[in-house]
């Protein structure tokens, strides 16, 4: 399953965030943020006691099931007379959650967390980047690995010089994504794809915002 | 004689790489360079530096093909899209610049601005595109130039041998022949070993090779290089060399002579990189008996 991949602010950020604003209602989430242990259960409770050492006041706190789902507001609802008695919500989901809750209710938010990008896990306590949805998937061409996520350089005429032993020379614990492409084109009698100079990126894929109709398509 | 002949006339090529000056006048630099005239078949002008900022590349230019040197772009496409890269290639090409060297570049990890956009995307196929359509006389946007406009293609490739399937380390090459290269500049070389087997196998590409040298003048300088753009790329026994010899300059003149003089029997050319030092460069060719 995709997930929302997210780090907490730096306590320094937080704290200017939060400047001036003393009585704090804080929302976590269930679902992705609570398996990057960035802002379920046990991370609303941490941020809870932090809040009261600085000397905030902790109106209450909620961890709603699926911050970014439409249901959110309803379950926020029974936290009304908690929330209306709050001068911000410290909302420890990703960007998705924020602006979600951000929307149904209409009150100033501080994001605690960054989200990172949208990946999977890969193993225990490690999120890999799959897909940055450029809008133009090549990945026909590459047996089904992303150059454009997964190259640091986002390379479609890879690999570049900086490849080692398979891994990337910036950071050795990724992998060269045009290594790992050319070994899955080999397995499949399909290097001759590999061969090809592509063109130019298409960069046209879906202008920020992305917006998408059915009835248009 | 220009770059473009000397590689017809299959000479040793020598090339040097300088960068345009921000605070100082650009024309000390010709000054400097004034010592080595007749004795190098290119300049090469750095766009990028390991700070971010440097001069006006194209006037440096200017001014080099105006003192009689056959000056060489030397430009990145990690810096550009490709809108800023022709509106580059044309001005070059207005001042009369015949020679373009392109590089990828490494991904920044140190240096200044590192949290600016990176352009990466602009590989050989967006290089060659931009080209492709200069050459026919139009941009990419299909409006009609001036004229039609070509340069003289030099293009990076890395000559570490080894560190990749035997495969793979070709493929770069290959594109880059596909696209029309007059000659391939490698990465430094300190190694001339492994540099042989590297050029063993790219000699079929039959494109030359100009080997790029390095000019260590302080163990300092290798270390800060290792420090801040490759880790290992002076090795241990250039820093050690001239960590320990009474006479650091006559070291840095020994090691660079003995490189030169391994390469004049390896491959068809050397690129000198003087990081600062283009007033020294001539005492450098004279012990390496460069033309």
């Amino acid at each position: 399953m995709i997930r929302s991949i997210t780090k907490p602010k730096s306590k320094e950020e937080i704290d200017t965030l939060l400047d001036g604003l003393n009585r704090i209602f804080i929302i976590g989430c269930g679902t992705c943020v609570t398996l990057t242990r960035t802002g379920g259960a046990p991370e609303v409770a941490a941020m809870k006691e932090a809040l009261l050492d600085s000397g905030k006041l902790v109106t209450g706190q909620v961890v709603v099931p699926v911050a970014c789902d439409n249901l959110t507001s309803e379950i926020l609802n029974e936290e009304m007379e908690k929330i209306e008695q709050a001068d911000v919500l410290l909302i420890m989901t990703c960007a998705f959650g924020v602006q979600t809750v951000s929307s149904q209710l209409k009150r100033m938010v501080v994001p605690a967390l960054d989200t990172l990008f949208i990946g999977k896990e890969t193993g225990y306590g490690q999120f890999n980047e799959i897909c940055t949805q450029c809008g133009t998937c090549i990945i026909g061409e590459t047996g089904g690995i992303c150059p454009v996520t997964n190259c640091h350089k986002g390379l479609v005429n890879g690999p570049c010089g900086g490849t080692n032993q398979g891994k990337c020379e910036i950071d050795s614990n990724k992998d060269c994504a045009w290594t790992l492409i050319y070994n899955r084109l080999t397995e499949l009698g399909r290097l001759d794809s590999m061969r090809k100079l592509q063109g130019p990126r298409n960069f046209l894929g879906e202008p920020t915002p992305g917006k998408y109709e059915i009835s248009k398509s | 004689m220009k770059l473009k002949d000397a590689l017809k006339k299959n000479q040793f090529i020598v090339t040097s790489e300088v960068q345009s000056p921000v605070e100082d006048d650009p024309e000390k630099l010709i000054q400097n360079l004034q010592l080595i005239r007749g004795r190098v078949d290119g300049v090469s002008v750095s766009e990028i530096e390991i700070d971010g900022v440097v001069g006006d590349t194209i006037k440096t230019c200017d001014l080099l093909k105006k003192s009689k040197f056959d000056p060489i772009y030397q430009t990145t496409t990690r810096h550009k899209n490709r809108l800023q890269l022709q509106k580059d290639l044309i001005g070059a090409h207005e001042a009369g610049i015949e020679n373009l060297l392109v590089f990828t570049e490494d991904y920044r990890l140190t240096g200044d601005s590192l949290q600016e956009m990176m352009f990466f995307h602009v590989d050989a196929g967006k290089l060659s595109s931009v080209l492709d359509h200069m050459k026919e006389g139009h941009t990419i946007e299909g409006d009609a130039l001036p004229e039609k406009t070509e340069f003289l293609l030099g293009s990076g490739v890395e000559s570490s041998w080894g560190k990749n399937i035997p495969d793979l380390e070709m493929k770069e090459m290959e594109e880059m022949t596909k696209i029309g290269t007059g000659y391939f500049l490698t990465t430094p070389v300190f190694n001339l070993d492994s540099f042989e087997k590297f050029i063993k196998n790219v000699n079929t590409f039959g494109v030359p090779v100009i080997a790029e040298v390095l000019i260590i003048r302080t163990a300092g300088m290798g270390q800060f290089l290792n420090r801040h753009m490759k880790p290992g790329l002076v090795p241990d026994w250039v820093i050690k060399k001239l960590s320990q010899a009474p006479e650091k300059q006559k070291a840095s003149i020994e090691i660079f002579a003995d490189i030169v003089s391994g390469l004049k029997d390896i491959c068809q050319g050397v690129h000198i990189i003087t990081i600062g030092g283009e007033q020294r460069l001539r005492q450098y060719l004279d012990a390496a008996k460069l033309k």
